[in-house]
């Protein structure tokens, strides 16, 4: 059993993992740009971060990337051993049944057309419009995939997560946070805001009267350990606090094939919303039920009440990137909006077995099957009341 | 998570040295010629791959994956990247490729090298890299940048394409270009018919499309397991009633499937399975 002497916050700010440590020159400051973190302010680099007289070496790091990762690895290894005890584990956020239900069955909004306004305006109405959401909360967290620099349909595309936010503000919402973390500031290639910044989304948002917040995936003390007592797997998840302690949640996945995973939409994607340690050890454990399990564990930790997917356009054949293989199919042009995570998987996966020769339905049914157990919500279409516009 | 924390750091420490980048293989723009350069080089390793590519990675640590180079570039509107994989050897390299490349999309780019070419992407191995070039629009319609880009790096790379990756399925006369070497379980489900095929002890398979005299081509798999036994375990559950259109047969260490669903009469789908299990 380890001893543990020391909290860990001691320890991160030993190595510089501590806001003011590891910190760079006032000059490159005035270079950074500032991203809206709730209620506080975060620097975050949108440069490559290396000083002109520093060389870039192996893995494109400077010898200050290295020296500080190594320092910043040490620090956390030791919390990570000597810390453990100071972290409780939680049990996962409660949050009320679907508030999207007719007739005792699930409503799933499909809505096909061109003009996305007009898509998401129809498709809110026709779950009864928003007011179930914002009597819970004014603020809405968004969640949106961005798994690699790489635009639509590899991750969210900016206008949706604009639009989705002013349907959001019409409806009574005061604030609304796009929130991801993809990256850490120990890596200047790979920074918190890394995706997103070569993507543009940062831009493209401000103004659009969505905030975003991206946080650091090394930050250790921004997760909170949660578990289910019904997961099949007992070590706890780390799931960041901005999502945990979200009085909505609102999922804005995309439709793709996946690897390990075979296919990503409304489940898969809230590995994003999970630890990286978490996320790496998952993917290390594949090949087994593992993965198809784990995965339903990190949708468990997140429950977001609504989930919009953006399935205009989607990625068949492999991914979850172009790197990975994946091929852009357009003119599905359909928009799908469910508050139940499991029907809206099962619905998409559809869209994708009928435009991609290379996927069925049955290669996501463990993970259905297991969401279904843990009462997620339910794959069984039949049970779904699925309402289908066009405008 | 904890488990986790240490796992990934203990990783990016021991392997982030080892990340090796040969920067001469992916020039800047100007040594290209006519192109500009698009913010800096990157590069991967093992450990770190994932951070690039999310759930992607695994089907390339499993086909060999040793090292990722990115450079982007620009020329009139057209962005580029271009993603230069270092594999474990040649053979790896075009393994990944046969995984990779599109249907119907191969063309000679360069006397002995074949490449996967679209408007918005080529793709192509050469010695021991894979080597994807794309239009950052993956919508695009004109492929001429991202054709001349790809050209002038697989010029720089040494080495040729491999030869006999696919001896062991030649006799069943394979479609050109339809056939893909599976490295692993992961490379395994390519297919979602190969779903109930047995991934415990699976060494190595190689699937393609192949003729028969009688109907369209049908696809197949041949797959090597560790042992007689796992073989004859791997295709043990699939049988005539739970999976009509799926014909297997093992012998020693080799399993054979046979996706029939386009009906090949019985003669000409015993001799194709003949074949390729007698290699």
């Amino acid at each position: 059993m380890i001893a543990c002497r020391e909290p860990p916050s001691k320890f991160y700010f030993q190595v510089g993992l501590l806001p003011g440590l590891g910190r760079r020159p006032a000059g490159e400051e005035q270079a950074e740009t500032n991203v809206r973190l709730g209620s506080r302010t975060h620097i975050d680099r949108m440069t490559s971060g290396s000083r002109p007289d520093e060389q870039k070496g192996m893995a494109g790091l400077t010898r200050r990337d290295l020296f500080r990762l190594s320092a910043g690895s040490f620090g956390l290894l030791s919390a990570s051993l000597l810390g453990a005890c100071n972290f409780r584990v939680a049990a996962c956020k409660s949050v009320p049944p679907n508030p999207f239900v007719h007739a005792g069955q699930p409503l799933l909004v499909v809505v096909e057309g061109e003009d996305l306004q007009a898509m998401l305006k129809a498709g809110v109405e026709a779950l009864g419009g928003l007011d179930k959401l914002s009597s819970l909360s004014r603020e809405a967290v968004f969640r949106g995939n961005f798994v690699a620099p790489q635009p639509y349909p590899v991750t969210t595309h900016p206008d949706f997560i604009s639009a989705v936010g002013g349907i959001l503000r019409q409806s009574g919402f005061r604030r609304t946070v796009l929130f991801d973390s993809h990256g850490t500031n120990l890596v200047a290639s790979s920074s918190p805001s890394s995706i997103m910044g070569k993507l543009g989304v940062i831009g493209k948002l401000t103004g659009s009267g969505v905030e975003v917040d991206v946080r650091d995936f090394l930050e250790r003390t921004e997760f909170q350990l949660v578990r289910n007592p019904a997961w099949p797997i007992a070590s706890p998840v780390g799931v960041h606090r901005m999502v945990h302690e979200a009085g909505v949640v609102i999922s804005l996945p995309v439709v793709k094939r996946h690897g390990a995973a075979q296919f990503t939409c409304a489940l898969k994607m809230h590995f994003g919303s999970v630890s990286m340690a978490d996320r790496i050890v998952t993917h290390k454990n594949e090949g087994s039920e593992y993965l198809d399990q784990r995965l339903v564990h990190f949708a468990d930790t997140a429950r977001p009440q609504l989930t919009i997917v953006d399935a205009r356009t989607i990625l068949a054949r492999r991914g979850p990137t172009l790197t990975a293989g994946g091929e852009v199919v357009r003119g599905i042009n359909k928009i799908v909006l469910c508050g139940d995570m499991v029907a809206t998987d099962a619905y998409c996966a559809r869209l994708m077995a009928e435009r991609d020769p290379t996927f069925s339905v049955q290669m996501v049914a463990r993970q259905l099957k297991h969401a279904t157990e843990l009462g997620l919500g339910t794959a069984d279409l039949a049970q779904v009341k699925i309402v289908e516009l066009r405008v | 998570m904890i488990r986790g924390f240490v796992w990934v750091l203990v990783c990016l420490l021991v392997t982030l040295p080892g990340c090796s980048s040969d920067s001469s293989l992916l020039p800047s723009g100007e040594d290209l010629g006519s192109f500009a350069d698009v913010g800096d080089p990157e590069s991967y390793g093992s450990a770190t791959l994932y951070t690039y590519m999310n759930g992607g990675a695994e089907v390339f640590l499993e086909y060999g994956f040793v090292a990722l180079s990115i450079r982007r570039y620009s020329r009139g509107s057209d962005q580029l990247i271009a993603e230069l994989f270092e594999m474990r050897d040649p053979s790896a390299a075009a393994s990944l490729y046969s995984y990779l490349r599109r249907t119907n999309a191969e063309t000679e780019i360069r006397p002995g090298c074949r490449a996967s070419v679209t408007p918005s992407e080529v793709l192509l191995a050469k010695g021991r890299y894979y080597l994807a070039c794309r239009n950052e629009d993956p919508l695009a319609t004109r492929g001429v940048a991202v054709g001349e880009l790809a050209e002038r790096i697989a010029d720089r790379l040494a080495g040729d394409s491999p030869s006999g990756l696919f001896d062991p399925i030649r006799m069943g006369n394979p479609v050109p270009g339809s056939e893909i070497f599976i490295a692993g379980p992961i490379s395994l489900r390519v297919r979602p018919w190969l779903a109930p095929i047995g991934e415990r002890g699976f060494e190595r398979g190689w699937l393609a499309a192949f003729q028969t005299l009688s109907a369209r081509p049908v696809e197949a798999l041949v797959a090597d397991y560790q042992t007689a036994a796992l073989a004859r375990e791997a295709v043990a559950g699939v049988t005539a009633s739970s999976h009509p259109e799926l014909k297997v047969e093992s012998r020693g260490r080799r399993a054979v499937v046979v996706n029939d669903s386009t009906t090949v009469a019985p003669q000409h789908l015993i001799a194709l399975m003949e074949s390729l299990l007698t290699h």
